[in-house]
């Protein structure tokens, strides 16, 4: 815990740009799931390979890959997909909202 | 108590060994890179620079960590990597919210797995006794942000998608408490207010210019 509580002031500042980042008007006019808040979540992927990377018992391991498994599908998911090129018609907000 | 400053709160910390100037330095880019991604989505390149802030970050893991499995870790992202890749190349674009939900969905899956890896194996990470609380944390935002992922799908309640990115976020924050990585906690810290933010603007325009029922198509 003394590892957490070191991490603390990193912690605030990313919190602190994070909430500077979604600051309003910078994305008007892409929908809510271009907006990118998945794809920094996506950091979770590097948890994922210390995970599997560190597993010890073999029931440790397999979980781990699976986590890795699910992390690396997201990652492209949610890093990809908003890159995807929208016909013009398509660049609204498909319907969900955010 | 403050407890002292110094290299371990700049990366990963591993049964009290701290990280390189190399490794520390690699997390603290990877940060910066997605902050930037994050910042620069209106311009319709951020998501690149998260790509490269998440590259940044995975480098610098395998390179710093002993890995006894990497035959295998690299099949299972192959295989994982390919998967996502189909389907975001070849999905219609009306499916792609759809398959943002399931990324967040998946994200949710991963963070509950990497939680349970932690809890069965707290030796090779230097957990202590206290930080059960930061696993069940992170194993519990994973839960919620599948739970959310599930119900969003089937359209039973409306939501948005950038909660679930703030849900994701925290979760990945919890989980690098525990572990001590300084790009999980900035990275999920920035994800999930700014998910938050995101959230909470787009519900009071929703109730200001939407009628009522406005959700999922």
């Amino acid at each position: 815990m003394t590892g957490a509580l070191a991490l603390l002031p990193l912690f605030l500042a990313a919190c602190a740009g994070g909430y500077i980042a979604a600051r309003p008007g910078t994305d008007s006019d892409r929908p809510a799931w271009r907006s990118g808040t998945g794809g920094v979540a996506a950091i979770l992927f590097v948890g994922a390979l210390i995970a599997a990377a560190e597993a010890g018992s073999a029931t440790a391991r397999y979980i781990a890959l699976i986590a890795l498994l699910c992390a690396s599908a997201a990652s492209v998911l949610l890093l990809g997909v908003p890159e995807r090129g929208l016909t013009p018609d398509g660049d609204g907000d498909d319907g969900v909202d955010g | 108590m403050i407890p002292p400053v110094g290299p371990a709160w700049l990366g990963a910390q591993l049964n009290g060994i701290g990280p390189s100037p190399v490794v520390a330095g690699a997390y603290l880019f990877s940060a910066a890179l997605l902050l930037l991604g994050l910042s620069l989505r209106s311009g319709g390149h951020g998501n690149r620079w998260a790509m490269a802030g998440i590259v940044t970050g995975a480098a610098a893991a395998v390179y710093s960590h002993d890995v006894v499995n990497l035959p295998e870790m690299v099949s299972v992202v192959v295989i994982g990597g390919g998967i996502g890749l189909l389907l975001a190349r070849r999905s219609a674009v009306a499916a792609l919210p759809w398959l943002m939900l399931a990324g967040h969905g998946l994200l949710g899956v991963a963070a509950m797995a990497m939680a349970a890896t932690l809890w069965r194996n707290p030796g090779a990470f230097g957990l202590a006794a206290d930080d059960g609380l930061l696993l069940t944390l992170g194993f519990a935002l994973g839960a919620m942000t599948l739970a959310g992922a599930l119900a969003l799908a089937v359209g039973r309640r409306p939501g948005g998608l950038a909660l679930l990115g703030s849900g994701a976020g925290w979760a990945a924050a919890a989980l690098g408490f525990a572990i001590g990585n300084s790009a999980m906690v900035v990275a999920g810290g920035m994800a999930g207010v700014a998910g938050l933010r995101l959230a909470w603007r787009a519900r009071r325009i929703a109730s200001r210019a939407l009628p009522s029922g406005a959700g999922l198509p």
